[in-house]
């Protein structure tokens, strides 16, 4: 893992301090580190002798560093054990402490005071020694973190069961688990003046496309903010169209899905503190894509993708189709329809859109409220308002009852979307299209949609076109958008435009007779 | 210039909020007339009624609680022309007709005789007015009184005669647009169908579908076909996807009945240099057997022969004798002979059709039906017989 710190203005120490050069007295040290680290409860300041000669001193904070482990592998042999033979010199310390007494896997030396107390800072523990005009950081990094769980937010059935957690360090080795091979880099930077957030841009070198890479590079690194607690916070600064529903950078809790658009070209984001990774390049199809889609059976796949697609138009249309055509267009309904309709709709105070606005408004807050709400009440929240709204409203006449089907109807579609994100944007452009179907009925819902079209041909996610494959088309990367083609015929990479051509699963290996040959 | 876009999309709003371009009609606000009448009083003026359904009723009778109310009411209006009348109708209405789902409009005989040529205008002209329509003539009564007969098995009785007709085996919601496209076309005569009040079982009236009406060039009603009639009609427009057909088999002393479907028709054209036509019609269609009160086992080659043999041609002398009355006695071509002709023969039929109407007349006309019988049914002979009775 490279390494470009990103050293800025930090804590009680003025500036210029930073810079300074390890002393090699051990006291002046102490007492620069001890005035850094003023007021911190946390911080501990260890002094030993290494086997009864070398002062020594060792610095951490309390709870970052796996004390146990300490104990055992620092502590203990210094202070109980006799040096080994062979050990030589004493007094070449700075070799020996790095090369022979630290017996942790990694370490680094560092040689600028500032350099310390990042170190200390990032729940390493730093070895400071008489004379020695370095620092012997050791990683024994011990805080509390979540296990790796199945993540909550986007579960498969057939599919790995892995997840995402807080720890950065463990999301990039869950990945790296999954793609064995030394083109997959990892740079890492640090963002946020405050919270030095650690950051891992990931690509497949030779498959990502470098000019996106570099993009990426460039955009996190002008990046200005005190804290980075989240992966939004770093989706704001890079997306391309902000005033925009649709999101143009792609999150994920799920390793394979990282690893996955790895191999296809794309950038993935991982940002300490967040079990969310951003992945870019991201295209409007991706909202309806699951990672279920690639586990099961590509029949089954292509079905339930389009199940997907469809549910997806019915809830940006339904209620406005719904009023539409009650308000302005009564004859594009069958007669038996017209009957029940108007029957249900006689005596109902208030207009048709007017009453898809109410349900609609509710049915959002009532979503939101079971979100926010701590979990006991949350099915409170539910069994009333499945009641006051689906039961009593009707029974009331305050709203009539084919609204309520439409209106949960809708509400079920809008959360089918695998992708969160992507399902916002769906669920909030139904209240637009509602309000144009109100004033000018189906003439309203096609402006609408028109302008949607146009407002989603105008994006584009880090040069790629939002639309893309589909617009512009291109013929060879439609095998994963409307349909997903069986794995044996997924032969290229999509992304892969007319620059290179990636060949992803050779020819020829169709089951059946002639699996192997040569297609 | 940095908020143009803004401003146009504001100048675009400001269009759709202020210029009052809202035509929004609340369900509330409508009221839909599922079938309509005119008849001709007696003295010139027009009547026209509306057989409007009450929405709040619908769910009543739907429930099938309280019963007795009728989800829909009837009401006229009187006056010169038919748009007069219906605007009297309107000062009782508190709501927007709506005549979108309007699919069923009755004409008295009355005003059949005396011709429909002022009202046709209106229905095409008025863009609220739905193209797949059926107009009927009501056969010795009034529009107004098919509205009023109820009809048990509908929630609106106003659709069971297109639904009859449909059972039937006949075509629904095209006849106003036949009716405009035989009136415009050269030589063609239009019809409409019809039905006729008639008193069913109970004592209850009801509502039966009749034939078809054929109308002269003047939109005049000229004379009925009854049901066979129409149907055979029908048939030689392949306009016909059910007929029963019964005859009677005179070598075995009984009648046997064919439900006939898969239907086609020829008609071959011959025209001499007198400008004498010739007529050759050929009517298939697949019959099933569905009734034998002869005794023959139907399952042997030569009764099935002796019966398909007898049905086709009594049938074709039928098919002839409605024909020959068309011809004869209305005068009128609404058997599409002109259209076959104008195809086969283009160049004499330009010749020929401004004197359509008489030639049409004398066209010497053969038929020759040929219905395949493909199945008998369960049984060959019929079941109650013994076995020495059963002609093999």
């Amino acid at each position: 893992m490279s390494t470009t710190q990103n050293t800025s203005s930090n804590g009680n120490l003025p500036d210029e301090a930073l810079h300074d050069p390890v002393s090699k007295s051990l006291e002046k040290n102490e007492l620069i580190l001890r005035n850094s680290f003023k007021s911190c409860y946390d911080i501990v300041f260890r002094r030993i002798q290494i086997f009864g000669q070398i002062n020594a001193l060792l610095v951490y904070l309390d709870g970052l560093v796996d004390t146990k482990a300490l104990d055992n592998l620092l502590l203990k042999p210094w202070m109980l054990e006799t040096p080994r033979p062979g050990l030589g010199e004493l007094n070449a310390v700075d070799l020996m402490l790095e090369q022979q007494l630290v017996s942790i896997a990694k370490t680094k030396t560092v040689e600028t005071i500032g350099d310390i107390v990042q170190s200390i800072l990032s729940s390493n523990v730093v070895i400071l020694s008489d004379g020695l005009s370095h620092a012997v950081i050791a990683e024994l990094k011990g805080f509390e973190q979540r296990a790796v769980e199945e993540p909550a937010n986007e579960t498969t059935i057939r599919g790995p069961r892995e997840g995402f957690t807080e720890n950065i360090n463990v999301n990039t080795s869950l990945v790296r688990r999954k793609i064995q091979s030394t083109k997959l880099k990892m740079e890492s930077m640090t963002v946020g003046n405050l919270s030095k957030t650690t950051i891992v841009i990931a690509y497949i070198e030779g498959i990502a496309i470098d000019s996106i890479v570099e993009e990426v590079r460039k955009r996190i690194s002008r990046i200005q903010i005190d804290t980075v607690l989240g992966g939004n916070f770093i989706e704001e600064f890079i997306e391309d169209h902000p005033f925009t529903l649709f999101p143009q950078v792609q999150n994920t809790e799920r390793p394979d899905i990282v690893a996955s658009c790895l191999a296809e070209r794309k950038v993935a984001i991982f940002i300490d503190g967040t079990p969310f990774v951003l992945i870019v390049p991201c295209t409007l199809w991706n909202a309806f894509q699951s990672a279920d889609d690639y586990y099961e059976r590509f029949i089954y796949a292509t079905i339930i993708r389009w199940l997907r697609m469809l549910l997806i138009i019915t809830s940006l249309f339904l209620p406005s189709i719904y009023v539409a055509i009650t308000t302005f267009h009564p004859q594009l309904m069958p007669t038996n329809f017209l009957l029940s309709i108007t029957s249900a709709r006689e005596g109902v105070p208030f207009p048709a859109v007017i009453e898809a606005f109410m349900m609609e408004f509710l049915f959002e807050g009532l979503r939101e409220a079971g979100i926010r709400l701590p979990r006991p009440t949350g099915s409170a929240v539910s069994i009333v308002g499945a009641l006051v709204i689906g039961q009593a409203a009707v029974q009331a006449g305050i709203v009539s009852a084919p609204m309520v089907i439409v209106v949960s109807l809708t509400g079920i579609a809008s959360l089918i979307v695998p992708r969160y994100s992507m399902g916002v944007a769906f669920r909030m452009l139904r209240f637009p299209m509602l309000l144009f179907s109100g004033m000018f009925g189906l003439y309203g819902v096609t402006m609408a949609s028109l302008f949607l079209l146009i407002h989603l041909t105008n994006l584009e996610s880090f040069g790629v076109p939002y639309l893309s494959p589909i617009a512009p088309l291109s013929r060879t990367e439609l095998k994963d958008v409307l349909i997903r083609a069986p794995r044996w015929n997924m032969h290229t990479i999509p992304l892969s435009g007319s620059t290179q051509n990636h060949l992803r699963v050779p020819k020829g290996q169709k089951p059946g007779g002639n699996q192997g040959d040569e297609a | 210039m940095k908020h143009r876009p803004t401003a146009f999309l504001f100048l675009i709003l400001c269009i759709a909020l202020t210029t009052g371009c809202w035509d929004r009609e609340e369900l509330s606000d409508r009221v839909f007339d599922l079938a309509a009448s005119t008849d001709l009083n007696k003295d010139g003026t027009y009547l026209t009624a509306g057989q409007f359904i009450i929405p709040s009723r619908i769910e009543q009778s739907s429930k099938g609680g309280t019963g007795g109310e009728k989800p829909y009411f009837i009401e006229t209006g009187s006056g010169k022309s038919p748009l007069e009348a219906i605007q009297k109708a309107r000062q009782k209405l508190s709501r927007i007709i709506t005549r979108s789902h309007r699919r069923n409009y009755y004409i008295g005989e009355d005003l059949a005789k005396h011709g429909i040529k002022d009202m046709l205008d209106a229905f095409s002209r008025d863009p609220g007015n739905r193209i797949r329509m059926d107009i009927w003539v009501v056969k010795g009564n009034t529009g107004l009184e098919a509205l009023q007969v109820p009809y048990p098995l509908e929630k609106v009785p106003a659709v069971a005669s297109l639904k009859i007709h449909k059972a039937v085996g006949g075509t629904s919601g095209t006849s106003y647009l036949d009716f405009m496209i035989a009136s415009s076309t050269e030589g063609s005569c239009p019809t409409l169908p019809v039905v006729d009040i008639v008193q069913g079982d109970s004592s209850q009236r009801t509502i039966r579908f009749y034939g078809r009406a054929i109308f002269n060039h003047d939109y005049k009603l000229a004379g009925y076909l009854n049901f066979v009639e129409g149907a055979y009609r029908q048939w030689i427009l392949k306009r016909i996807s059910y007929l029963d057909v019964e005859e009677n088999i005179p070598e075995a002393g009984g009648s046997v009945g064919v439900i006939v479907t898969n239907f086609g028709s020829k008609l071959k054209s011959r025209i001499s240099s007198e400008n004498k036509v010739k007529m050759e019609i050929e009517l298939s269609g697949v019959g099933h057997v569905s009734e034998n009160n002869t005794n023959l086992d139907l399952r042997g080659q030569k009764n099935l022969k002796l019966v398909q043999n007898t049905i086709n041609k009594k049938t074709s002398e039928h098919v002839l004798e409605m024909v020959t009355k068309v011809q004869k006695q209305y005068g009128a071509d609404v058997l599409g002979f002109n259209e076959a002709l104008n195809r086969q023969h283009p160049r004499e039929w330009n010749k020929i059709k401004g004197q359509w109407d008489t030639i049409f007349q004398d066209i010497k006309v053969t038929v020759n039906v040929k219905v395949n019988l493909k199945s008998v049914g369960l049984v060959g002979p019929p079941l109650q017989f013994k076995e020495g009775d059963i002609n093999k």
